[in-house]
């Protein structure tokens, strides 16, 4: 590009022509670089604009509060399921992170009468949110408790993907048996037909 | 090269320093920092990973090793347990002068890894490894308040003598005092003032540490220099 990337700790504007956006912090009324990336100057309706500073690879990327993530069930038992989380959004992490999703947060609706071996079993690909980053004992905390979050991929017994036919049951194409997992009603425009 | 008595030299004198970022395929970030004379020192950094102890920050793990190598004639036996020892207090000093530098609240139980390789001690080791290090966790993206850049200072026996910046292996062996410190430039903050000896007023003291800082300040430009054609480099790659 034209412009040289800001190197890092570089003094970019000050506090009072623009709001410090991502990969920048704030320090003595001036807004400074913390990453050697490309600037991003995006105007916002409301007041100032918005300077950032990003990296291309978006390799940096960290579980937060809130983001959807995809993740693998690694094991169940009543209380809770523990999982590998893959993916932030659309971005694969480099190195999985763990997560448990507890009996109360599998759904919205009848918390009390949830069984998490009808809700996931091990090897599921789970879409779920963060809802914490949990303290120093345990792991990021996820839910599932929305109509959009719960198990996309899972095998049958057979070893043959399941088709889901209901928020509860998915249903195996070729022994036709019905199995019972906490289905995500993924949106129409993220299906490949 | 010969131990005579070396014409006196100049105390402000830096040495003249060749600094590459981004050379290691493997690692997600990489330094080589070189000083004129014979030390060079290779670091690696490694992005957010989970860590084993998850607390509210981030946490940064420094790793310095010397190569059997790096110091002329037999020093210690490899694998010794004074090697191991010096290589751990090495390991504290890099973690104490980079912790400052780096962001660690955004990167919430998350480790992020550091590992220094001294190839060759030409002197001033801990301050290029300091060097090394922090273009090796900018070139990682790891966020930074700022490099955090090392200077390392010695002064020699006798009553007269004065501070000296940068010194050789030779003249860090017959030093009675030594210093290194590490400063963030861009804020003027100093990260770590690590060394100690005998012999000198407290004002000697204060202006050793004036000359490291100000050492300090005129390496800042080349690591710089040397982080943006890194990243023009990877634009570059990244584009074909």
């Amino acid at each position: 590009s034209a412009l040289d990337p800001p190197p890092l700790g570089e003094r970019l504007c000050s506090a009072e022509e623009a709001t410090a956006g991502s990969g920048t912090y704030t320090r003595h009324g001036f807004i400074f670089s913390s990453l050697a990336g490309c600037l991003e100057k995006r105007s916002e309706d409301s007041g100032l604009p918005v300077v950032s500073v990003v990296r291309d690879a978006e390799s940096q990327l960290l579980p937060d509060v809130g983001a959807v993530v995809t993740c693998k069930v690694c094991s169940i038992n009543s209380r809770f399921a523990k999982v590998h989380i893959l993916y932030v959004g659309s971005t694969p992490l480099k190195s999985t992170f763990r997560g448990t999703i507890r009996r109360e947060d599998i759904r919205a609706t009848e918390k009390d009468k949830v069984e998490v071996y009808k809700s996931f079993r091990p090897g599921d690909i789970v879409l779920a949110k963060v809802i914490s980053l949990g303290d120093a004992q345990s792991n990021y905390l996820l839910s599932t408790a929305e109509n959009e979050l719960g198990v996309v991929v899972a095998r049958s017994e057979a070893g043959v993907q399941m088709v889901p036919i209901s928020w509860c049951e998915m249903q195996c194409p070729r022994t036709h048996t019905k199995d019972f997992r906490k289905v995500a009603r993924v949106q129409p425009q993220f299906l490949q037909t | 090269e010969e131990e005579h008595e070396a014409a006196p030299r100049d105390p402000c004198a830096l040495r003249p320093l060749f600094a590459r970022a981004g050379l290691l395929s493997q690692a997600e970030g990489s330094a080589y920092v070189e000083l004129g004379g014979g030390t060079k020192v290779l670091c690696a950094a490694w992005g957010p990973r989970e860590a084993a102890e998850p607390g509210a920050a981030g946490r940064l793990l420094c790793e310095f090793r010397r190569a059997p190598f790096a110091g002329r004639g037999a020093r210690w036996r490899p694998g010794s347990a004074a090697e191991r020892e010096a290589e751990r207090e090495a390991a504290s000093a890099l973690r104490e002068a980079l912790e400052p530098a780096v962001r660690l609240a955004r990167y919430p139980r998350a480790r992020l890894a550091v590992s220094a390789l001294l190839l060759q001690d030409g002197g001033s080791a801990l301050a290029a490894a300091i060097s090394a290090a922090a273009m090796a966790l900018a070139d990682a993206g790891v966020e930074m308040y700022d490099l955090a850049v090392g200077c390392a200072l010695c002064r020699p026996p006798g009553p007269a003598a004065a501070w000296m910046l940068q010194p050789g292996e030779p003249e860090e062996r017959s030093a009675v005092a030594r210093l290194t410190v590490a400063l963030l430039p861009a804020l003027n903050q100093v990260s770590a003032v690590l060394g100690g000896g005998q012999g000198s007023p407290p004002d000697a003291w204060a202006q050793a540490l004036r000359l490291g800082l100000d050492g300090c300040h005129r390496l800042y430009p080349v690591l710089r220099q040397s982080l943006l054609r890194a990243a023009r480099r990877r634009d570059a790659a990244a584009a074909a």
